[in-house]
């Protein structure tokens, strides 16, 4: 269990600025997922807390201690690679106990951990087997185990879920979230997921293009993103983005309205628009509109009785109307 | 050909395949045909040698005394010691070109094959003079140096090939899991690059065994390992056909011995399943 502080810390390959300097605090116990879009610098960022990449500038502190300079087998983190990275000339028990090895277990402690380790994950059948001989899947919850085995300092995780199918990234998706409450050891987790963010999150960091957007608990960072990249990366489907005189006449540059507070009514509303798609998932429907604020899409609970070509109107709740000016800040909320 | 039956397509390609191995093969096989013929039987007519009877002659008179074990325990120590000493300096410079890549790395690279490509007469002159002045001249650990550098450009690029193979997060990983570089060196830098590193020593063995130019160059009688051997049967006394024969076979065999073993040991792909 540590405190994980990162002061001003950039990186640089070259010329290319991939991370802007950058200060966190990743509290002592506290579960906080980087979620950003491909290329944003995540894996960089695990790498430079991992001691595994020089840093350009700033400082990594875990527990007050200074590792800015430390070798990573000394800082005593976890990480489960983005590439798994597994061994493959060993099995799976050898793979899961390899960490506890090195840290000089007894042979009876090691089989213990790795056999509770491995059924907790699901891998009991296949602990003779090579990583070569594994799923997709399997090999990523391998590479889970092997940062599970011993209790480290705090818990690196890159995109740590993406190998599996839905079903299975749900069920390890709530395990991790369960282990974490019975651990209470850090975890940091990336992720390009914000469902994974939103879910697992306690503090969520918003990167993008290297620079840190936003930091927040994730439902502050959902009805109060403070632009619209934020506002746009979290929620599915994305939140509906106007722009022209509809914007100009609320003293904006362009509205944010999501889904979900997009009202449809036949009746009077304040934008007609066509129906084009109705996807209906059962317990909800999203509907895909064209108006004259342009393309909407709209959630409604259960399925909706209408057909695609219908013209509805629509009606988005005032107070969830996000407002941003034309850098893409966000404007303070209209009083009323 | 679509107009033949399966059956005659394969016939015709098996029958084509045997006749282009034969051909190439032919001159081996002639020379062991040859090695088992007497010397006057040696020189006669295609047909009548092929006629002429079997004797071992030829292999007992270059077996007789030290003058066949004397060449090949040359050959093996400079082989053996070349190859050792090629793998000691090119593992250390196939590493760091493989996992530390600078941008300088490709163009050094080009640099060391480069050095392979030039014609070794090229630089026969100044080396002869080299060693004569270092009192390196039939020496055997004159010929280790040499056979060595020649070796050189072949077994860093090898083994660099080999190590570039190796997912690098696959070594940051054992770092992650807590092992200090001697722990990452025996648990996994050692089995994954071990393949890599026998077939590598494996080549340098067979080209270290078959180097005749500088060792030809390079010796007279004391460091004179096979292939110097071999040439020796020619002169200076005359030609001695069946018997250079036999000493051509005979200095074959480890190779082929070699070759078998490699092809069948040295299976690639260990590393696959490692990372996505
Ligand atoms: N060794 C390197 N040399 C040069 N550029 C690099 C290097 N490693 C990463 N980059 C660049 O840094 C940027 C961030 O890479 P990084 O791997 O951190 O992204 P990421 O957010 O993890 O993306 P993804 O979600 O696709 O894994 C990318 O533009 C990448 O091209
Ligand atoms: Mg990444």
């Amino acid at each position: 269990m540590a405190e994980i502080l990162l002061e001003g810390l950039s990186k640089r390959f070259g010329t290319e600025e991939v991370l802007a300097p950058l200060d966190l605090t990743i509290a002592e116990g506290s579960f906080v997922v980087v979620v950003g879009p491909s290329g944003c610098g995540k894996t960089t960022l695990l790498r430079l807390i991992a001691g595994l990449e020089e840093v350009s500038s700033g400082r990594v502190l875990i527990d007050g201690r200074d590792v800015t300079h430390t070798a990573a087998a000394a800082r005593g983190l976890a990480m489960v690679f983005q590439s798994h990275a597994l061994y493959p000339h060993m099995n799976v028990r050898e793979n899961i106990g390899f960490p506890l090895k090195m840290a000089g277990r007894p042979a009876p402690e090691i089989a213990a951990r790795v056999q509770a380790v491995a059924s907790q994950l699901g891998l009991g059948d296949c602990l003779a087997r090579k990583p070569c001989q594994l799923s997709g899947g399997e090999r990523q919850r391998v590479a889970i185990g092997r940062a599970l085995v011993r209790a480290p300092a705090a818990f690196l995780l890159d995109e740590p879920l993406s190998s599996l199918d839905a079903e299975l990234r749900a069920r390890m998706r709530l395990e991790l979230a369960r282990l974490h409450r019975a651990l209470r050891t850090t975890m940091l987790l990336v992720t390009h997921d914000q469902i994974e963010a939103m879910t697992l999150a306690e503090q969520i960091v918003v990167l993008n293009a290297g620079r840190v957007e936003q930091t927040g608990a994730p439902l502050a960072l959902y009805h109060a993103p403070c632009n619209r990249f934020v506002a746009g990366f979290l929620g599915s489907p994305t939140m509906n983005f106007i722009e022209g005189p509809e914007a100009e006449r609320q003293g904006a540059h362009a509205l944010g309205i999501r889904p979900e507070h997009l009202r449809v009514t036949r009746a009077q509303g304040l934008w007609p628009g066509r129906v084009d798609v109705i996807e209906a998932l059962g317990a909800e429907s999203f509907l895909h509109l064209s108006s004259g604020q342009g393309r909407l899409v709209a959630r409604l609970d259960g399925s909706a009785d209408l057909r695609p070509g219908e013209t509805v109107w629509l009606t988005p709740a005032p107070a969830h109307l996000h407002r941003f000016d034309a850098a893409g800040r966000a404007l303070p909320q209209r009083p009323g | 050909m679509s107009s033949l039956s399966p059956l005659l397509r394969k016939a015709a390609l098996t029958l084509l395949g045997w006749s282009v191995g034969l051909t190439l093969a032919f001159p081996i096989l002639w020379t062991a045909l040859v090695s088992f013929r007497s010397e006057a039987d040696a020189l006669g007519a295609p047909a009548a040698v092929l006629a002429a009877p079997f004797t071992l002659e030829s292999y007992a008179a270059i077996t007789a005394g030290t003058r066949f074990t004397a060449p090949f325990v040359n050959s093996v120590l400079i082989a053996g010691g070349a190859t050792a000493l090629a793998l000691l300096v090119a593992l250390p410079a196939a590493w760091a070109l493989a996992l530390f890549p600078g941008p300088r790395t490709k163009a050094l690279l080009m640099t060391i094959l480069g050095t392979r490509m030039m014609p070794a007469v090229g630089v026969l002159v100044p080396v002869y003079l080299l060693f004569r002045d270092l009192g390196l001249l039939d020496s055997r650990a004159g010929l280790i140096v040499v056979v060595m550098l020649t070796n050189l450009p072949v077994a860093i690029w090898m083994l660099y090939g080999h190590l570039r193979e190796i997912p690098g997060e696959i070594f940051e990983a054992a770092r992650m899991d807590g092992a200090g570089p001697g722990a990452e060196l025996r648990h996994v830098i050692a089995p994954l690059a071990a393949p890599g590193i026998a077939a590598t020593a494996l080549l340098c063995l067979i080209l270290g065994w078959n180097e005749a130019f500088w060792t030809l160059n390079l010796s007279a009688a004391k460091a004179a390992p096979l292939s110097a051997f071999i040439a020796a049967q020619a002169s200076p006394e005359g030609l001695f056909h069946a018997r250079l024969c036999a000493a051509a076979m005979l200095a074959s065999l480890p190779v082929l011995g070699l070759g078998w073993i490699g092809q069948r040991a040295l299976v690639r792909g260990l590393t696959f399943g490692a990372v996505k």
